[in-house]
């Protein structure tokens, strides 16, 4: 009798826990290597050898292919520099250097990555086609109604999440070698009430 | 007969060791028994020599595209490779567009990856092998076979060519795509990779 009550404890206990917090842990993000400039993030184990065995899980259930670390870095950010997060009711501006890469892209998304695809604007830009100004930095918004110049048009409600990716980058990832100012910055300019 | 405290303490505690050791074995577990990771997914692609287009620049308005996570602006082509039958030849053209390759291992990983830094007369030439087919190739070249081709070892024998380019502009995306698409994967005999 103790004994089975013992193996039931254990079973209770084991189980929950065990699927529970697993789960949980493959939910979102790889919850260890992440690199964190500002408001972006960056997880520099995805693209390269050992991957730790999260980041691997999270990639085979995703469906996702990872960029190698030789051929670029990605980042992301689901937040304001102010670390608010980017909601679609929102117009931001995101304006500033980015890492040196030969050639890098914006993508303007939902949470889960996915392009908003029920948009007849502009989802992502790219270095080549952006506009900059006379000190060479383009600024960007991201807004509901269209803008003149760099615009990204923003989808109907809900978070979104930038991504930004620099392909053949020289640069080396860590929160050593980046600054907060080496990542473009993103700034709240108003909300729809 | 009653349960004692100090039991009930003592089984939780072995239910949260053996908690720990589920938690280490489902996420271990995870890569091999997933159903729709890339690996299941592409497992066929290339198969005629070609890496297959899963995903670009989709139009706004149309169908998400095959893998997700991917860029708008970069196509992406797939090949599996299997080196079970020898090495696997890649032979990547200059398209004047940026171009990387990776290769996956089969269970998660990217063991390598380069871009069209690394092309030599006009295209990429790439040789993915197991350690054994490396020491076998290098025990009989002599100087004259000696390619420019870069050889890599592969951790595992089955994976996947990965091939990205990047459109700068929308109207680059055709040219992205037909860059990507004629990256071919094949086997030294010159018959199909998979």
């Amino acid at each position: 009798m103790r004994l089975v009550a013992m193996t039931f404890i254990v079973l209770a206990v084991a189980i929950p826990v065990g699927f529970g917090s697993a789960l949980w842990a493959l939910k979102g993000e790889p919850p260890v290597g992440a690199v964190r400039v500002g408001p972006w993030k960056s997880w520099p184990g995805m693209g390269s050898q050992p991957i730790d065995p999260y980041a691997r899980a999270i990639v085979a259930r995703s469906g996702a292919l990872p960029l190698g670390s030789g051929e670029g870095h990605v980042f992301v950010a689901d937040q304001d520099d102010s670390g608010a997060a980017l909601v679609a009711g929102c117009t931001y501006s995101v304006s500033g250097d980015s890492p040196a890469a030969r050639m890098w892209t914006l993508t303007l998304t939902d949470l889960g990555g996915a392009a908003i695809a029920d948009e007849q604007g502009i989802t992502h830009l790219t270095g080549a086609e952006v506009l900059r100004g006379a000190d060479g930095r383009p600024t960007i918004t991201l807004s509901r109604a269209p803008v003149p110049g760099n615009w990204l048009r923003m989808p109907a409600d809900g978070p979104v999440r930038l991504t930004l990716r620099l392909y053949d980058s020289p640069v080396s990832i860590s929160s050593r070698t980046l600054e907060v100012k080496s990542l473009p910055s993103i700034q709240k300019v108003e909300c729809r009430q | 007969m009653r349960i004692r405290l100090s039991d009930i303490v003592l089984a939780t505690v072995a239910g949260l060791v053996l908690g720990a050791i589920v938690h280490v074995v489902v996420v271990l577990r995870v890569p091999s028994l997933a159903q729709k990771d890339a690996f299941s997914r592409f497992a066929l692609a290339g198969r005629n020599g070609h890496a297959e287009l899963v995903a670009a620049a989709v139009p706004a308005g149309k169908a998400a595209p095959a893998l997700p996570d991917a860029d708008p602006a970069a196509a992406t082509a797939v090949c599996a490779f299997d080196l079970t039958a020898g090495p696997v030849h890649v032979t990547a053209p200059a398209s004047g567009l940026l171009e990387t390759l990776s290769l996956h291992a089969r269970g998660g990983g990217v063991f390598y990856g380069l871009t069209d830094r690394a092309s030599l007369r006009g295209q990429i030439d790439l040789a993915i092998m197991t350690q054994a087919q490396l020491d076998e190739a290098q025990a009989d070249e002599d100087e004259e076979t000696a390619g420019g081709e870069i050889r890599v070892v592969s951790p595992s024998t089955k994976g996947l060519l990965v091939v990205r380019a990047v459109a700068a502009r929308p109207s680059l995306l055709r040219q992205a795509q037909a860059a990507v698409s004629s990256v071919t994967c094949t086997r030294e005999d010159g018959s199909e990779a998979e």
